[in-house]
């Protein structure tokens, strides 16, 4: 299994000016919740020319389908019309494991999404900025999902919420 | 072996205290005590947390004084040393 790295994953998707706004564990994370996650949760704008921007970046990244059986990866043909047939895809790449989100629950996807998401820092030298969901759609996305790690994960977010309206 | 022997069993072969252990994770002893336990929500490394208390404000302020790259170079160095344990647990 390749070691987890969000910012290199993060780097070759922007280099291929892919519109997207980071969601999950990681936008979590970067809005100042301390949680752990090894996978980075994207939602990608869903135009023609950014799924095919997106499709390039799968490429370079040597993206293939993750599934519990196969955590190594299964090759996997992806083109734009296949990403917009399915609302996740779980993937691992040479750099980590990578989830295109196209709509997280209880959101309306990326026009949703990137009203309330800021343009962070997220690494230095060579700095690398890109569009992060704000905690509030973080914490109403987990709302929605409902999974155990979810709702687990809630009360460590809203306090994380609370901490920064103050 | 489940989650929270997992971690128990990769500690003890590390030779540390689960205070060495949440400080070199980032976190607090009793957070650490809750893996071990298993009453922590099933501990994953999914989504690692902790249940609400006073620890969790502490952290979470802790958390809110680093700039964002900080706070993720923070959780993968976190996710790094965790696996590290993890494949000595497992041997």
């Amino acid at each position: 299994m390749a070691e987890f790295d969000p910012v290199a994953i993060l780097r070759c998707i922007v280099d291929r000016e892919v519109e997207f706004v980071v969601v999950g564990g990681v936008a979590a994370r970067l809005r100042g919740a301390p949680l752990l996650t090894q996978d980075v949760d994207i939602t990608p704008s869903l135009t023609r020319p950014n799924l095919e921007r997106l499709v390039a970046a799968l490429a370079d990244l040597q993206a293939q389908l993750r599934t519990s059986d196969e955590p190594a990866g299964i090759p996997f043909p992806f083109d734009p019309l296949l990403i917009e047939s399915a609302n996740v895809w779980t993937l691992t790449t040479r750099s980590g494991d990578l989830d295109l989100v196209i709509s997280p629950d209880g959101t309306g996807g990326f026009k949703d999404l990137i009203r309330a998401a800021d343009r962070l820092v997220i690494a230095l030298d060579p700095e690398l900025v890109v569009n992060v969901a704000s905690l509030a759609d973080v914490i109403r996305s987990k709302e929605a999902a409902g999974r155990d790690k979810d709702r687990a994960a809630l009360p460590l977010l809203r306090r994380t919420l609370e901490e920064l309206d103050l | 072996m489940v989650g929270n022997e997992l971690i128990r069993e990769a500690r003890l072969r590390a030779r540390m205290t689960q205070a060495e252990l949440a400080d070199r994770l980032g976190t607090h002893q009793s957070v650490v005590a809750r893996w071990e336990s298993g009453r922590s929500a099933g501990f994953d490394l999914g989504v690692a947390i902790t249940e609400h208390n006073d620890h969790d404000l502490a952290l979470v302020r802790r958390e809110l004084r680093l700039a964002p790259h900080e706070r993720l170079a923070g959780m993968v160095e976190a996710v790094r040393k965790f696996a590290e344990m993890t494949e000595i647990a497992v041997g």
